[in-house]
């Protein structure tokens, strides 16, 4: 017998998407973490690169999402003690640590951390900073539940008495459970490197000398200065060096590349720009390698908009001057230099996680040489135990968006091998029928938000409340200290019925965040969820109104005013359900799209591949060895000999896309296959059409035969063919006006032909002329063989690139700072990956965006890599960016695990604001039709009366609710129903008027 | 009595002060105190030991006869170099009579040293009437001790005796002369004896060494020490921001007022925020300002 549920180590951004993935494909989910709340690395983090999002206002609706799933158990302080078992059916025992606190009866009031008497360094600060022994790690932790630190507490027994809930139990005893998990998933992400292994850097010694996870909370609004970045005397730094690969490509601590640094110290920079605008800044790095998505973008323009000064440098090391500043030596371009700044940022790299022998002892699976997880590149979400998975920075030290999309991947691969148990454990939430509130007057209940300090400092908040009460049809109005609460939930509903309350108003904060929260708590206290109404009175009152908390008071008490006023006229809405077509559209039949059918088959679904050529492969094809040794060309009959075999495949070779009509759940596609047309129904689409090597306009490639590419080369060594003398180019077509972006895998590709060259014949001369080495992650370790093998490096800046005479390149040598000709076999250009050109049709078929670049723009490029903004619609593989085999393997699975969330369910519920027309008032004149951006509007033919007449019809599936057809439509005969005109003229009315 | 004062038996409670902390229920010696509404409220069993209000960690506790308050005490003092506070079982002519050496405050011993006196002797009872109460003293003047280092004064100003005091005054004042006059800022350390995290440990060290705590650990004297060391560090630095921070200062302003390093002063600041003692805000530099 298998288990259907699924045992997820690590509540960080990667535990949590699995999670996530996994409870809402019918899987019922332990999210186990050690630390008291989830949330992991990237609650720590100010903002991310490279759109400069505010970390903690991306996460935090993920982390009430996990907190309130049905199907999530949270474990957090608890620890994984043993497993037994095989894949499909484990035994796990775990153990809950005591937290002296019940976290039934906490409502993270936060009095007992107020009083206690016993300070601790806050390591949610990394040490700026101190809190209390009894704390929350961070103010919008889930769960918002205090803990003891045992190890500082002395058992004064304060807190005790000061919490009002009588939460607080210093008799919690260690609680062992016991569960049966069909996979398990590791997440437990890596421990930053502790630079003091590097002592020449001062760290520890020198008060101006601070880590990147530091400067990140010094950035922060929640950190120690409340964003302002200052010394550890309280001055403002004027300049500021960051210092690269600290612990990372470095033989005395860690030779990998820990992939991250070198953007998230490009924002660094970038931030401290935008909060000191005369601060300068340097980073010091050997390799600048801004490889992701948007990364090389990022660093260009904190090169030119905000004036950031790369060092291609290697710091040895630092000293410090008696008024605290700082001097680095280096050298740079072969000449000694010496330079001071006032703080000095030490960009520290990932290491295995602190658990991870723990991990491998108790779960039997492999470490890799540096202490990661073991995985295979084919394989690169299982560990080496079946059964048991592995995403984020426990195999690889990666950034959000590959740890999020690895997430969903694993979430994916743990599922298929228990896909036969999908929905047996899970429960779906029950709610009480719904009251019928028509004709009833209005009875409204007002609740207005402290939000701990954030409203309360600034607005009156009492004030505000006392106001509401003399609003017309307000029969209850209460302040509460958090109204997100799990208990004020619970009290909501009680007031609900108490006062036989038919419409709610919350004035808080953001309908972004917490819109979801209430109307479900509406739901429960069986009121239809659209009779709430949400005031904003945070961001758009106290957090921007700081200084004059009279003005502000008297607008939130306007805004209220408003909120009230519309809810009056608020009306239940009827849920829109949809069925889901449980096939998938496969756009493209390479490696990304025969796994994601692959995957779909795995897990019982059905799918249609499509692809344009006559075999399958795409560029898999054209790849005849891997840098670390793996037979690329048995990964590629594998795949395609499964594809063919499933009857659960559909393939389509030699086929192009005519059109996609529909939504989700309900697409229609015309296929041209061979010259016919066929219809295919389907629920999802995964586009996955990839990308291609560019040709090269650069270095009269296609002229000169002794000129190829990579590609090129690659097919040469593979037929035989071996090269006595080669000169490699890196970035032709790449990192330039035209094409801005990085292409991620030429530098690996060039060393591993560099390698294979050297392998045949060691004697060949193997010049790579570079900008950056981008070998990052475990990949540094073939830039090192290659140099150890005798493979010539040569940097060149972008301003002096190499050029060609005849059949000679020029290039210049910084170190020996002279011209140097030199005159190979070949000439090889590490050439761009560029976009294919249909995906330009394909973004219009499916109204899916495309970047700047010409790839797929996902929902989010960092919590939502693989998703796009229209449901229904998935992106892997090198259509989303230039990536590796691992790489798209990942992201295939993880829009296979997406796509789940949608095909695992019968029918979804979707947003009932929705058009509607009245048909008395339509003419049927069709302006709506032609202004609504996603055609949910028709005119049809209606028979009234034996009368046929021409009126609009809103296909509520597709209608996305924005209301551009109510403020269209001449005769107000559209309207979306939450955002009616009567209901806005209220609000501005009510708004108008004098409070 | 200010308005917010309520009686409640012997003592007053000011309810804007009190926090519920329960630290006077559990250190009184007579089990004579227990909450109602949340507040301290005290029985028959009452001795008027005046132990809570000396360990109460807001000042929220006064005791209600005007001799046995605080203002009350100090009025004994009649100018002498050394002023001795002694159980009225102790007392002999020209000293300050308590009920009970428990009923002293570690405030009360900085406000002798504030009229004038260059030593102070604390005298309790070995056979305590109030159990525990000359520990708690003696505890008290430790902290003292404390205090008086961090604000370099002699230590040796101020000592607790076991028992008839006045077979020590001899030598003690020859001591305190030799010592001469006080040269230190008693006033800060008064602004620091009011420190609620000092006042918490100080009114909790017995019980947890000696009783044990919550989970029926007991605490090494040494830890607590350390804790109580650190505790009045901070407190006497806060004192020196504080008296120097006027409507708001800069860093290096207060740096050279207070005569502190300015990491250190950065370092008590980023705590007294924690603490809501003080806000700051950063143009330039860091600007501390009074806080709510």
């Amino acid at each position: 017998m298998k288990s259907g549920a699924v045992l997820v180590i690590g509540g960080g951004i990667a535990g949590m998407q699995s999670a996530l993935d996994l409870a809402e494909s019918g899987f019922r989910v332990y999210l186990l973490e050690k630390l008291p709340s989830i949330g992991g690395r990237m609650s720590q983090i100010d903002k991310t690169f490279p759109t400069n999002d505010c970390s903690m206002c991306i996460l935090s609706p993920k982390l009430n999402e996990v907190g309130r799933h049905e199907n999530i158990t949270l474990l957090t302080s608890s620890e994984l003690l043993s497993v037994e078992g095989r894949a499909g059916r484990f035994t796990v025992k775990i153990r809950k640590n005591p937290i002296y606190v019940d976290r039934d009866k906490c409502t993270g009031c936060g009095q007992c951390a107020s009083i206690c008497p016993v300070n601790a360094v806050d390591e949610y600060n990394e040490g700026l900073y101190y809190r209390s022994s009894i704390y929350i790690r961070y103010p919008q932790a889930v769960p918002k539940v205090f803990s003891i630190d045992r190890e500082k507490c002395i058992g004064c027994g304060i807190c005790e008495n000061v919490c009002v809930a009588g939460a607080i139990d210093y008799n919690q005893k260690p609680e062992e459970i016991e569960l049966e998990v069909g996979s398990i998933i590791l997440a437990p992400g890596g421990k930053l490197a502790e630079p003091e292994k590097r002592g020449e850097y001062g760290y520890g010694v020198f008060p101006n000398v601070v880590t990147g996870i530091q400067f990140e909370r010094l950035l922060s609004a929640t950190g120690p200065f409340e964003g302002h970045v200052l010394r550890a005397d309280g001055k403002e730094p004027k300049k500021i060096a960051f210092i690269q690969c600290v612990c990372s490509r470095d033989e005395k601590t860690n030779p990998w590349c820990s992939s991250v640094c070198c953007t998230y110290a490009t924002k660094h920079a970038i931030i401290a720009k935008e909060h000191m605008p005369e601060v300068e800044t340097h980073i010091f790095a050997m390799d600048v390698r801004t490889f992701g998505k948007g990364f090389e973008e990022y660093a260009r323009r904190a090169k030119e908009e905000y004036g950031v000064i790369y060092h291609k440098a290697r710091v040895p090391v630092i000293m410090q001057k008696p008024n605290g500043n700082l001097i680095l030596k280096y050298e740079e371009n072969g000449k000694s230099k010496e330079e001071e700044f006032d703080l000095v940022v030490l960009s520290t790299g990932f290491e295995p996680p602190e658990d991870a022998e723990k991990y491998a002892e108790i779960l039997g699976i492999e470490l890799n040489e540096y202490g990661f997880c073991k995985t295979d590149p084919f394989h690169p979400l299982e560990t080496s135990k079946p059964g048991i998975f592995v995403a984020g920075v426990f195999s690889e030290p990666k950034d959000i968006p590959e740890s999020v999309a690895q997430a969903s991947g694993v979430a994916a691969k743990a599922s298929s091998i228990i896909a036969s148990e999908r929905g047996k454990l899970v429960s779906k939430k029950e709610y009480p029928p719904e009251r019928d509130v028509t004709g009833e007057a209005p009875r409204i209940g007002v609740f207005v938000c402290h939000c701990g300090i954030n409203i309360a400092s600034v607005v009156d908040v009492e004030s505000v409340a006392e106001y509401a009460r003399s609003l017309e049809n307000v029969v209850y109005a209460e302040n509460t200290l958090f109204t997100c609460s799990a208990d004020t939930q619970e009290r909501m509903k009680e007031v609900i019925e108490k006062y036989n309350l038919n419409r709610i108003v919350v004035a808080a904060c953001t309908p972004r965040t917490h819109e979801q929260l209430f109307r479900n708590t509406l739901r429960e206290a069986g009121l239809n969820p659209y009779l709430f109404e949400f005031v904003n009175i945070r961001e758009h009152c106290s957090w921007v109104h700081m200084n004059e908390p009279e003005k502000a008071t008297k607008k939130a008490m306007e805004l209220l005013k408003s909120g009230v006023a519309k809810a009056r006229l608020l009306e239940p809405l009827p849920f829109v359900e949809v069925e889901i077509n449980k096939r998938a559209l496969i756009i493209g039949g390479g490696l990304a799209g025969m796994t994601a059918a692959i995957e779909l088959a795995n897990q019982g679904y059905e799918s249609v591949l499509v692809e344009k050529e006559n075999e399958l492969g795409g560029n898999l094809r054209h790849i005849h060895y891997t840098i670390d040794g793996k037979n690329p060309r048995e990964l590629l009959e594998e795949l395609i000999s499964k594809v063919e075999s499933n009857p659960l495949i559909k393939i389509y070779r030699n086929a192009e896309i005519d059109s996609i009509d529909g939504f989700v759940g309900n697409f229609r596609t015309k296929l041209k296959v061979d010259g016919k047309v066929l219809e295919i129904q389907h629920g999802v689409v995964i586009v996955a059409t990839g990308a291609k090597e560019y040709k090269p306009e650069e270095y009269s490639y296609g002229e000169n035969p002794k000129v190829i590419t990579q590609v090129e080369l690659e097919e040469m060594l593979a037929s035989g063919k071996t090269p006595e003398s080669v000169v490699m180019i890196q970035c032709v077509g790449s990192r330039n006006d035209e094409r801005p972006y990085c292409s991620r895998i030429c530098c690996q590709t060039a060393i591993k032909n560099a390698l294979k060259i050297k392998e045949i014949n060691p004697e060949a001369d193997v010049i790579i002329l570079y900008r950056d080495i981008r070998t990052y992650g475990f990949m540094e370790k073939y830039y090192d063989r290659a140099v150890e093998k005798g493979v010539v490096f040569v940097h060149y800046s972008e301003e002096n690139p190499p050029r060609m005479e005849g059949d000679s390149v020029i290039f210049y040598d910084e170190i020996l700072d002279e011209e140097l000709v030199y005159t190979p076999e070949k000439i090889v250009l590490s050439a761009a990956t560029v976009p294919r050109e249909e995906n330009q049709e394909i973004s219009k078929m499916l109204r899916i965006p495309l970047t700047e670049n010409g790839f797929f723009l996902e929902a989010h490029p960092k919590l939502r890599p693989v998703d796009f903004s229209s449901e229904g619609i998935f992106l892997c593989g090198m259509a989303h960016s230039p990536r590796l085999i691992p790489e798209t393997i990942s992201l295939a699975s993880a829009a296979v695990s997406r796509a789940l969330t949608l095909l695992s369910k019968d029918r979804i519920i979707m947003d009932a604001s929705k058009a509607v027309v009245i048909r008395e008032k339509c003419d049927g004149c069709g302006m709506c039709a032609k202004a609504c951006p996603v055609s949910a509007i028709e005119v049809k033919a209606f028979e009234n009366r034996g009368v046929v007449e021409f009126k609009a019809d809103v296909n509520r599936a597709v209608c996305l609710g924005c209301g551009v057809c109510h403020a269209t439509c001449p005769k107000s005969a559209v309207v979306v129903k939450s955002f009616t005109i009567d209901q806005i003229k209220a609000m501005v009315d009510a708004i108008a008027e004098e409070v | 009595m200010s308005e917010s004062e309520a009686k409640k038996g012997s003592i007053l409670v000011d309810e804007d002060k009190c926090v519920s902390c329960g630290i006077c229920i559990a250190i009184c010696p007579h089990d004579a105190l227990s909450f109602e509404n949340g507040f301290p409220v005290t029985t028959g069993k009452c001795k008027v030991c005046g132990l809570c209000a000396a360990s109460c960690i807001t000042k929220a506790i006064t005791m209600k006869a005007l001799k046995f308050r605080d203002e009350g005490i100090i009025e004994q003092y009649d100018g002498e170099k050394v002023a001795v506070f002694a159980c009225r079982r102790l007392a002999k002519e020209g000293c300050i009579s308590v009920m009970c050496s428990a009923r002293i405050d570690i405030e009360l011993i900085l406000d002798a040293f504030e009229k004038g006196a260059s030593g102070v002797i604390v005298a309790g009872c070995e056979d305590c009437r109030n159990e525990t109460g000359s520990r708690e003293a003696e505890i008290k003047v430790e902290t003292i001790k404390k205090l008086l280092r961090e604000a370099d004064i002699e230590e040796e100003r101020v000592r607790f005796v076991f028992g008839d005091y006045e077979k020590v005054i001899d030598d003690f004042t020859a001591e305190i002369d030799s010592l001469g006059e006080i040269k230190g800022d008693i006033a800060l350390l008064k602004r620091a004896a009011r420190d609620r995290v000092l006042r918490s440990l100080v009114a909790k060290m017995r019980s947890l060494m000696e009783d044990g705590n919550v989970y029926g650990e007991k605490i090494p004297a040494s830890k607590l020490e350390k804790l109580i060391e650190e505790a009045a560090s901070f407190a006497v630095k806060s004192s020196r921001i504080l008296n120097v921070l006027g409507d708001g200062a800069e860093i290096k302003e207060i740096a050279k007022k207070a005569e502190m390093d300015e990491r250190e002063v950065v370092e008590t600041i980023l705590e007294m925020r924690r603490r809501g003692v003080i806000n700051f805000e950063v143009r330039e530099d860091l600007i501390c300002c009074p806080g709510v």
